[in-house]
């Protein structure tokens, strides 16, 4: 009874307590299972008074002093803390404890009667298990607040650790934390925060005071072993994977970088992460990701996208009969489906590299997944914040391109002059040189360049978030407008205005390249009961874009110049004007070509906490996306015109249980669920041919046909996995997903995927924490899993298609076999094993090092055949891959007045095919070959010319005179294998101005420098003129063999500059004094992007590479626009 | 701490309801519902779907389709690689340009550019692919005397394409075939005549076929004279097309439009690069196609002055001043096999039917040159007119040197090219094919063009 008294007092004292602090917004304590085992739960708390009230039945026989702590616990549904060490040492015996309906309080006094253990509430309502003689109930206080130390806004759910041990709690949405009944004397106080640097600090206590401990975290792209990351099964510490995951955390970098696209803010961050933006002027331009290489000969290596728990459409692949296709329709270029997304609205993103990391994330998942989590709910008060920010770019084509051509005259044998006589024509005696002129090149004036100056892109937003009691919501709208780089140069601007008989020309024609998208994002929490937490998210984007493709300007980047001609004195522009007006005219000019689109994400998610060991987490999602294009080309005979109408569906949904166990050092953490994934892509194409004159309806056309595009896959599957904890030192992790996909006409059956991780925290090893105090963190972990692409529908059925065929001029329906059935075919399956280790000295130089070795068998190819013969698909290749990724970060300053950091990331990443199967010669494919990589270049160069053949030894080099290599060979691949990516960042007068900088470095591969290729066809280099140039030089620059060009592309760039200013709006303005406390805090920031680039590689830019494959290995694309923008922030 | 009683806790009893839950979601993918994951491809056609009269039409008129769109194209090619048409284009475009190759016969180049595809024996292999998967149809589901008819144009395509293979392309070409179940049939590698008789038997199959379509049996007709005609069975040549009207002629459809219309004409010359004039006397051996000033069979017109050398005049042809039909076989084809085999019989009857020919239109009766080679001259002479531009014309050369013994330098262009000087003309025969992509799959395949 005196016990009971004393529990008493102390739950009234509590009580008190935490009635302030619930008031002042209350956070729930974690669940311990172990003395530090972290869950992800937010529930609001309880005060003392409720816990210790609730009734609670036991029944335990013998059981250790710890289990019986947790199972009062667990009755009335509340968390304890205790030092495992302690309990355990009070009482090393087994004990027995039944009770009914008893109150919790009365519970544990009668459990802990007679032992030294002694029971604490502490703020929130949670338990403490305390030795008496060490505990205290009247110590001091500590509280404080964590708040981003880049953007000083609060930090929601940080972790809070005093003295590593027991006490721990989350941050409320206002950042704010507090402990409790803090024996006097000195504490360490560790805090840390999904994507955000742990950091630990020292405090002292005095009985009966409040001490204030706010601490700001940097913000940080590498992972620490205490980081929590987003996985398949949910939140997980980073100590507790085998395999890596890598986190951006977008919020504070898009604030601070010259980011204005998502593809924009997953450059340069990951190391194995390469973004290939290959027409960087274009608006909207196409996007393709690379995790860790390119992983498939005939599928696309796109990695999976997926936004809040929602698979997302990770490609603008549609399938045509069966077939997956670039849904590229009329000339012009889809943009990448993650840039519809607003980038303003994402919180962080997490990158799972590969099988070893993406087997629970289902099919499709052996690219790798990007796992996109956006803004949410953060804060019951009433905040808004508003960004502008306003770019230019230029595309610096001219500086990298021939200025100077050259125009070389001659005359017949009638004496008649001729222009462009080259060495050939004299060797053919069509004509004699007579002169040689120089002029400047189209691209390098501007009155006939083809790409455009200082093109601007406007982005704005607003955002406002708020709520009240349990429920707050997050709302945001963002605009974008941005010109494309391409413009109709004025000189032909004009020529086509007398042409057309008008005196202007629309903007849509002068600037055939633009986009206008506009993007809303909500998202409404809520705690309908103090177990649950309930999530519902829309987002909703609307674009049009005014399409271009790149290519139809081809022959006019290469070259092209207004000349002044030594037969008439004037200005010969005749020629030159009258290609690029040719050129333009068709392809440019007269076409339009505009898309319409909109995009719609939406999620419900429910966090259910059924009890503290239980999680049931539930969501449902949907994707929407519909795409209008239209396409005109109004000739002025037979005009074409073309509209794409497409639709996607997606829907998924997830049921997953999470359980966790700690019995005694041991911890188990069980997670399991099923998941349903649903992906429709439908739409048509309507063509119509022979538009009437001057019309621009596709009901004129003489002949209209119709393609219908349709995709439906379905896939459900069940993943389980286990991860056991020992000592918070050694985890080992299994799991398996069984998977059907379905597509039309397969049968379900479910493939099983296993995987297998280990991480070990050595450097809580007591030997080595003796030896090597420095070592603040060791860690080596290792991955095994497995993953899968699945072939197309039309792949493993064959490719039946119904098209009208024309017999004699009536349509009939026929039916074509454009590729056979094939039964057996079977999804392409990797395996890939990682392994590395995470290295922490000193507290401050972190590093990663990570080796992964992947296999996928059962590549799928496109079996041609024949003359005539019917292609089919066939599981037939197998191709290895490797790979080594390193990040190191290293504090080189940290002193109140500045503090700097370097981050430098190094990935190297190459294929191999091991076999062709035996359907495929070696040798007979070129492109692929047995024992070389995907990405090789196969090709004959150009060794010499034989002065003696043709016209014979005249000094030029004739067709018939050039001396190839004997045999194609191996020439390099066009992927870069290696990329470095160095970042320094420095923070001064205490965060007020930070700087960063981001420098990219490519090495490796080889590309196609065009320019110099089609130096003679643009007259911009002498060589097919002048008889003194060395014969070899004539041969490869007047019969140009794109293999004499292909050179290594390497090349470093400056990629990202960035100076903010916090601006003190506060001081400034008084705005105390007015109650204007809502623009309390400003920031303005400088940015540079593509700053310069230092290569050798002679081309425009060795980074813009058109697409991805062989064919496109060169130096057509659109250089990477160099932008300089101002951004304003404004957050109350 | 004694047990006032035992029962079961909460946390027992929600421990249980989560094994249970456990258990369910770990097999709930497993026994997943059928019907959840069906879909539906409406783009996707089965062959069970097409197993009908309707269905067996579809997939006739495919091969309907890869007849028709390709008899031009086809027809374009031998016409660059024979003295019917030149190829002309500023020199640095000229260069690795497939055409350029073909009316070089450059075979390394032929064959390099179509190292992954071989559009000559390509297009007509998939006239013999589509019509394979159109005939068991046809034969199961069509009705008659629609079968018939529908079988021997089947068969007269398949005929077509073959024949048209064994005259253009160098011995040792493989012929692709499909089963009715889709399976690929290789076979040992052709020569010209072992392939004319492969066509022979599809023509037969075709004149046996046949019901109500005179149109089909007359086409058959003229094509199995043509391969009677390359095997030098004369009389049986005669015997083939003896039936057929002087009226008949099979033409291509002009839905699929005209290749020589495209080429020659539907640009604007004053901005067009590439040009392809008549050939006339090319490579010193080539026939007088616009020197003859026949504009009865071969209209002509204006280009330009070429591009490499001015002083040339390019005239283009204009046959095809819009996108009108090529005739495949005629009325006027089986004439001409007649008076071969007549001339061949020594039948003065041969001369007769040549003037047949030409008075009607206008053109001066010939007369008789006197001796038996340049009486042959004549023949072809007259055959070249009257078939140009229409795919006869290498098969022609061909039959020359094969039946005639004639040396291929009296028949193929030779030495420099006017049009591209650093292209010569080379000594190739026949047109190649790709044996980089021929030998890929095909196990027959081991080697390139046997012969010429």
């Amino acid at each position: 009874m005196q016990f009971s008294r004393a529990v008493h007092r102390v739950q009234r004292r509590l009580a008190a307590i935490c009635l302030v602090a619930c008031s002042a917004g209350a956070s729930r304590v974690d669940a311990q299972t172990s003395d530090e085992t972290i869950a992800s739960n937010h529930a609001a708390a309880p005060t003392a008074a409720e816990v210790l009230a609730k009734p609670v039945s036991v029944s335990v026989d013998r059981v250790p002093i710890d289990r019986a702590i947790r199972a009062l616990a667990a009755a009335a549904g509340v968390t304890v803390s205790y030092k495992y060490d302690v309990v355990v040492a009070a009482v090393p015996n087994v004990v027995t404890l039944h009770v009914r309906k008893m109150p919790l309080a009365d519970a544990f006094a009668r459990l802990l009667e007679g032992t030294s253990l002694q029971l604490v509430t502490v703020y929130g309502g949670q338990l403490v298990v305390t030795s008496a003689h060490t505990g205290t109930l009247t110590g001091g206080i500590i509280i404080g607040t964590v708040t981003s130390a880049r953007t000083q806004s609060p930090l929601r759910g940080a972790n809070v650790m005093l003295d590593d041990t027991v006490m721990q709690v989350r941050t409320d949405a206002e950042g704010h934390y507090r402990f409790a009944n803090v024996a006097a004397g000195s504490h360490r106080v560790t805090v840390r925060a999904v994507g955000f640097v742990r950091k630990l600090q020292s405090i002292t206590v005095t009985d009966d005071s409040t001490a204030t401990l706010n601490v700001a975290l940097d913000p940080s792209t590498v992972n620490t072993l205490d980081q929590v990351v987003v996985t398949a099964t949910g939140a997980q510490r980073v100590r507790e994977l085998g395999h890596v995951v890598a986190t951006i955390n977008a919020d504070s970098l898009v604030k601070e970088a010259p980011i204005t696209s998502v593809s924009e803010l997953l450059q340069s961050r990951i190391p194995g992460l390469q973004v290939i933006s290959s027409n960087g002027g274009i608006a909207g331009g196409p996007v393709a990701l690379r995790l860790r290489g390119q992983t498939s000969i005939s599928l696309n290596s796109e990695p999976v996208i997926v936004i809040d728990g929602v698979r997302y459409r990770s490609n603008s692949y549609v399938q045509q009969n069966g077939m997956a296709q670039p849904d590229v329709q009329g000339g012009g270029l889809p943009p990448s489906p993650i840039n519809d997304l607003n980038v303003n609205d994402i919180e962080s993103v997490d990158v799972v590299k590969g099988p070893s990391a993406s087997t629970l994330y289902g099919p499709e998942a052996s690219n790798g997944v990007i796992v996109i989590t956006t803004k949410h709910a953060k804060s019951a008060k009433t905040t808004w914040s508003w960004y502008a920010h306003p770019v230019l770019n230029t595309v610096p084509v001219q500086q990298r391109l021939p200025q100077k051509g050259y125009q070389v005259w001659g005359h017949d044998s009638d004496g008649q002059p001729v222009d462009w006589c080259s060495l050939l024509n004299e060797a053919a005696h069509v004509c004699t040189i007579d002169s040689i002129t120089t002029a400047t090149t189209f691209l390098a004036q501007p009155q006939t360049s083809i790409i455009g100056k200082n093109r601007p892109e406007w982005q704005y937003g607003l955002n406002l978030s708020g709520g009240s009691g349990t429920t707050r919501y997050y709302v945001s709208g963002g605009y974008d407008r941005q010109e494309g780089a391409l413009q109709v140069p004025p000189l032909f601007q004009k020529a086509l205005e007398q042409q057309l008989g008008t005196t202007g020309l629309s903007d849509d024609i002068k600037n055939p390249n633009s986009m206008k998208k506009a993007s809303i994002h909500t998202n409404v929490s809520m705690q309908p009961w103090s177990r649950m937490d309930l999530d519902a998210t829309v987002d909703y984007g609307q674009s049009t874009q005014h399409r271009m493709n790149p290519t139809n300007f081809f022959l006019l980047r290469a070259g092209g110049q207004q000349v002044l001609s030594p037969y008439t004195g004037a200005t010969d522009s005749a020629i030159a004007l009258g290609l690029l007006q040719n050129l333009l005219s068709y392809q440019t000019t007269l076409t339009t070509d505009v898309a319409d689109m909109s995009t719609f994400n939406g999620n419900l998610h429910s966090v259910v906490h059924l009890v503290d060991w239980a999680t049931l987490d539930a969501l449902v999602g949907a994707t929407h996306g519909t795409t209008d294009n239209n396409l005109l080309l109004a000739l002025p005979q037979n005009g074409h015109a073309q509209n794409d109408q497409r639709t996607n569906n997606g829907r998924t949904g997830t049921l997953g249980l999470t359980t966790t166990a700690a019995p005694g050092r041991l911890t188990f953490r069980t997670a399991l669920g099923p998941q349903y994934l649903y992906q429709k892509d439908d739409g048509l194409t309507t063509q119509g041919f022979g538009l009437a004159p001057g019309s621009n309806s596709i009901a004129t056309a003489g002949r209209i046909t119709l393609q219908q595009v349709w995709s439906e896959t379905v896939t459900l599957g069940t993943y389980a996995q286990e991860t056991m904890g020992l000592a918070n030192q050694l985890f080992l992790s299994a799991g398996l997903r069984l998977d059907g996909s379905t597509r039309f006409g397969d049968k379900y059956s479910p493939t099983p995927l296993p995987k297998v991780d280990a991480s070990w925290i050595a450097s809580e090893q007591p030997w080595l924490k003796d030896r090597a105090p420095w070592v603040t963190e060791l860690r080596f972990r290792g991955a095994y899993g497995q993953a899968t692409r699945y072939p197309t529908s039309g792949m493993k059925l064959g490719n039946l298609t119904a098209n009208p065929v024309i017999v004699g001029g009536q349509n009939i329906p026929g039916y074509f076999v454009t590729n056979l059935a094939n039964p057996v075919l079977s999804p392409e399956r990797s395996k890939e094993f990682e392994y590395g280790a995470d290295l922490t000295l000193f507290s401050r130089v972190h590093t990663e090092l990570t080796w992964w070795r992947r296999r996928t068998n059962d590549e799928l190819k496109y079996l041609q055949g024949s003359s005539g013969s019917l292609p089919v698909w066939r599981n037939v290749a197998s191709v290895s891959q490797h790979g080594t990724e390193l990040s190191i970060a290293v504090p080189l300053t940290n002193t109140r007045q500045l503090q700097s950091d370097i981050q430098f990331t190094y990935a190297f990443n190459t294929s191999k095919i091991l076999s062709l199967g035996d359907d495929v010669p070696a040798g007979g494919y070129v492109g692929l070959a047995k024992g070389y990589p995907l990405d090789a270049i196969f090709g004959v160069r150009t060794i010499g010319v034989a002065d003696t053949a043709g016209g014979g030894p005249n000094g030029i080099a004739e067709a018939n005179e050039v001396i190839s290599e004997p045999a194609t060979h191996f020439l390099g691949v066009y992927n870069p294998p290696k990329t470095y990516t160095l970042t320094p960042t420095a923070s001064m007068f205490g965060g007020r101005i930070r700087l960063s900088a981001v420098f990219d470095r490519e090495t490796g591969f080889v590309i196609n420098d065009e320019a110099s290729m089609r130096c003679g066809a643009a007259h911009t280099c002498l060589a097919p003129y002048d008889i003194n140039t060395p014969l070899i030089d004539q041969a490869r620059a007047s019969f140009y063999n794109s293999y004499d060009f292909l050179v290594p592309g390497n090349f470093t760039r400056w990629r990202e500059m960035n100076i903010t200013f916090d601006i003190p709006l506060r001081e400034w303005l008084h705005l105390s004094a007015l109650h204007l406390d809502a623009l309390s805090r400003a920031s303005v920031s400088l940015q540079g992007r593509n700053l310069a680039l230092w290569t050798p590689f002679k081309g425009t830019d060795p980074e813009s590479r058109y697409g991805t494959s062989l064919f496109t290995a060169n130096t057509s694309g659109i250089p990477q626009p160099r932008g300089w923008a101002l951004r304003f922030d404004i957050t109350p | 701490m004694t047990s006032p009683f035992m029962s079961h806790s909460s946390p027992l009893l929600a421990r249980r309801m989560m094994q249970r839950f456990a258990l369910a979601v770990a097999t709930a993918g497993v026994c997943a519902c059928h019907g959840l994951l069906d879909v539906s491809d409406p783009t996707l056609i089965r062959d069970q779907d097409v197993a009908n009269a309707s269905g067996a039409n579809g997939r006739r008129v495919v091969a309907y389709q890869a007849f028709h769109g390709s008899a031009t194209y086809l027809a374009h090619e031998v016409a660059l690689f024979t003295d019917e048409q030149s190829f002309d284009q500023p020199i640095q475009y000229a260069t690795g340009s497939d055409e350029l190759y073909l009316d070089t016969r450059d075979s390394h180049g032929i064959e390099f550019l179509h190292g992954g595809d071989d559009p000559h024996l390509g297009r007509l292999g998939s006239v013999i692919t589509y019509s394979s998967l159109a005939l068991p149809g046809i034969r199961r589901y069509t009705p008659d005397p629609l079968k018939g008819d529908y079988l021997a144009q089947l068969f007269s395509y398949r005929g077509y394409a073959i024949l048209q293979a064994a005259e253009d392309i160098c011995t040792g070409f493989p012929i692709n075939d499909v089963t009715e179940t889709q399976e690929q049939i290789y076979r040992p590698v052709y020569t010209t005549d072992s392939a004319v008789m492969l066509a022979l038997t599809q023509l037969d199959s075709a004149i046996a076929d046949v019901k109500d379509s005179t149109h089909y049996l007359y086409f058959s007709n003229v094509l199995k004279g043509r391969a009677l005609l390359d095997l030098g069975r004369y009389d049986e040549a005669a015997a083939a097309v003896a039936t057929v009207p002087d009226s008949f002629a099979y033409s291509t459809d002009p839905s699929y439009g005209n290749t020589f219309y495209y080429t020659d004409q539907g640009n604007d010359p004053a901005w067009t690069f590439q040009a392809y004039p008549i050939g006339d006397h090319e490579g010193g051996v080539g026939l007088d196609f616009l020197s003859e000033h026949d504009t009865v069979r071969i209209p002509t017109r204006y280009v330009r002055q070429g591009f490499n050398d001015t002083t040339i005049a390019e005239y283009t042809e204009n046959k095809y001043p819009s996108d009108m039909p090529m005739v495949l076989a005629s009325g006027t084809e089986a004439r001409l096999i007649e008076a071969e085999v007549a001339l061949h019989n020594n039948d003065p009857q041969w001369l007769v039917i040549l003037n047949a020919l030409r008075t009607p239109v206008g053109l001066a009766p010939l007369t008789d040159p006197g001796t038996p080679d340049l009486r042959v001259d004549l023949v072809y002479h007259e055959r070249a007119f009257w078939l140009y531009l229409t795919g006869r014309r290498l098969g022609d050369q061909r039959r020359l040197i094969r039946n005639y013994g004639r040396a291929s330098a009296t028949l193929f262009p030779a030495g420099g090219n006017p049009f591209v000087p650093s292209a010569p003309y080379h000594n190739t025969t026949a047109i190649p094919f790709s044996f980089a992509n021929e030998s890929e799959f095909n196990p027959y395949v081991t080697a390139g063009c046997i012969s010429q």
